[in-house]
């Protein structure tokens, strides 16, 4: 889970957890980055304090693997979505 | 400033820029108004010389006829100009008629010697407020020659003296070269001179608008940017809140879990109370309390509040004061809070490793300049206006209040804000504030 807020981390992984799925919470895109590895999937924000999620999404893609990204965000355009999905997005 | 009479557009083109293309139609149709003006002026002054004694009978019909070929060919002219497309010949079209027959009705009364010469200035400052510069001079070099051909004319006797006065002895100037060609010539000068006064305290006036609409402009865009950041703001813990709630009305949310959601709740309307408070804050600044503070004392503060931010973020801070106090008339609190955004802002913008420099230092004898330095990626020419401006920001979260409200408390406290380049590379913000003696 790659969130800067928080408290809306916190929330995104309870409910994770209350789901049986083991939530791993991270702040930041380098947070992210050190932490790929121990992911099956990995749900981001767009927007980040150090970057973004179409960022975070690259460095899967480039890493080769083949681990589904999902972009979260609370202010979604077209643009950012299209783009999303072009780099290979599971979901948006 | 801009000089506006040599920006102002050619006759019948548009101006550069929507606004200005505007502005010069607006213009041109004032220019005509104003022969209407000198028109209606011909029409009331007639009669009214007349009560007073002035003109022959026949002088004052020509004079009626005069004013009412004026009034309805400008009211014509400015018709077809709105219509037309070849505004430029109209325009000069509407000039050189207004120009002729005004010298028409100087002739008829008493040529050189004739008392609505001045009425050429209504014409000067029309023409220069409302058209341009160079039209205004072409229409008094046209007004001059035209003056000077009658004078002269009247002067060998081809054109015969109507005097002014039915009654009285013609003074008789028109018989006399130095006065014939004096006359025009300094007609010529006054309108000149009332064409270049009247038209830089109107390019002045035009500024000023054009300045006005901008700031206008400004202050919608800076409520756009405030709607995105405040709806960025709000939406963020809105959605934590709701998620929290939502889980916190399942039966299968462990204990610990459970204290989790109620202390997230607690801590996003918190976020919540304090980005209205940020903004209360802001839309009505506190009064400041001023007293004598020393400005290092002021740098130590905030070195004290910022060492534990810095520490785990590897950004080295250096504060140097200088020797001797700097003291100066300011409200502490508000200096500590302007200093404070200075110096977290520079932590946020240099990366790890990077480094930020608190300096004060004397400028000239009564002032003191407060800086904060970065070698972070500075700010770019296009963005050091903007960055001061309510709700704009550049990171990714932010409320885009942390500079404005700097702004704000340096301003209030009759100092200056600059930023700018630091030698070396990143970015400069420097204080001016007065020093007390």
């Amino acid at each position: 889970m790659v969130e800067d807020e928080t408290g809306l981390r916190d929330v995104l992984c309870v409910l994770l957890r209350s789901r049986k799925y083991e939530a791993i919470p991270t702040g930041s895109v380098s947070e992210a980055l050190g932490k790929l590895e121990a992911a099956d999937v990995i749900l981001t924000d767009l927007k980040l304090g150090d970057g973004d999620g179409l960022g975070v999404l690259k460095a899967v893609r480039e890493k080769g693997g083949g681990v589904p990204v999902i972009v979260l965000t609370a202010f979604g355009t077209v643009e950012s979505a299209v783009e999303a999905v072009r780099e290979g997005a599971y979901d948006y | 400033m801009v000089d506006t009479r040599q920006r102002a557009a050619p006759v019948g083109q548009a101006g550069p820029g929507e606004v200005a293309g505007f502005m010069t139609r607006e213009r041109f149709i004032w220019g005509l108004r104003y022969g209407e003006v000198t028109a209606v002026g011909i029409g009331v002054l007639y009669p009214l010389m007349r009560l007073l004694g002035f003109f022959s009978i026949r002088t004052g019909l020509a004079f009626l006829v005069l004013g009412a070929v004026l009034l309805p060919a400008n009211l014509v002219g400015r018709r077809l100009y709105r219509r037309s497309t070849h505004v430029g010949g109209i325009v000069l079209l509407g000039i050189v008629l207004n120009v002729f027959l005004l010298i028409v009705a100087i002739h008829w009364t008493s040529g050189v010697q004739s008392p609505f010469l001045p009425l050429f200035a209504i014409l000067a400052v029309g023409s220069s407020v409302h058209v341009d510069f160079k039209t205004s001079v072409l229409m008094s070099v046209l007004a001059g020659l035209l003056l000077l051909a009658m004078g002269l004319l009247e002067y060998e006797g081809a054109l015969p003296h109507v005097p002014l006065f039915s009654h009285r002895e013609d003074p008789g100037l028109y018989l006399q070269l130095p006065y014939v060609v004096f006359i025009p010539v300094s007609l010529l000068a006054f309108m000149l001179l009332v064409s270049y006064g009247s038209g830089s305290l109107a390019g002045k006036i035009r500024e000023r608008e054009i300045e006005l609409r901008m700031q206008e402009k400004e202050r919608w865009a800076a409520l756009g940017h405030f709607s995105a950041v405040v709806a960025h703001e709000i939406k963020n813990p809105l959605g934590a809140i709701r998620g929290a709630a939502g889980l916190l009305g399942r039966d299968d949310l462990s204990a610990p879990d459970r204290t989790r959601m109620s202390d997230t709740i607690r801590g996003e309307v918190d976020r919540l109370d304090r980005l209205v408070v940020d903004y209360l804050r802001f839309a009505r600044p506190r009064e400041p309390n001023l007293r004598e503070v020393d400005l290092g004392e002021i740098v130590r503060r905030v070195e004290n509040q910022v060492r534990m931010e810095f520490a785990p973020s590897g950004v080295k801070l250096d504060c140097e004061t200088g020797g001797r106090p700097h003291r100066v008339r300011a409200d502490a609190d508000q200096l500590f809070e302007a200093l404070l955004n200075l110096v977290q802002n520079a932590r946020q913008a240099v990366a790890v490793g990077g480094r930020v420099w608190i300096k004060v230092m004397p400028v000239g004898p009564s002032a003191v300049a407060l800086e904060v330095n970065d070698n972070g990626p500075g700010v770019s020419i296009e963005l050091r206006r903007k960055i001061l401006e309510p709700f704009f920001t550049t990171k990714a979260k932010g409320s885009g209040l942390g500079l404005s409200v700097v702004k704000q408390i340096v301003d209030v406290h009759g100092g200056t804000l600059d930023v700018g380049e630091r030698e070396g590379g990143g970015a400069a913000f420097k204080i001016v504030l007065p020093e007390e003696a």
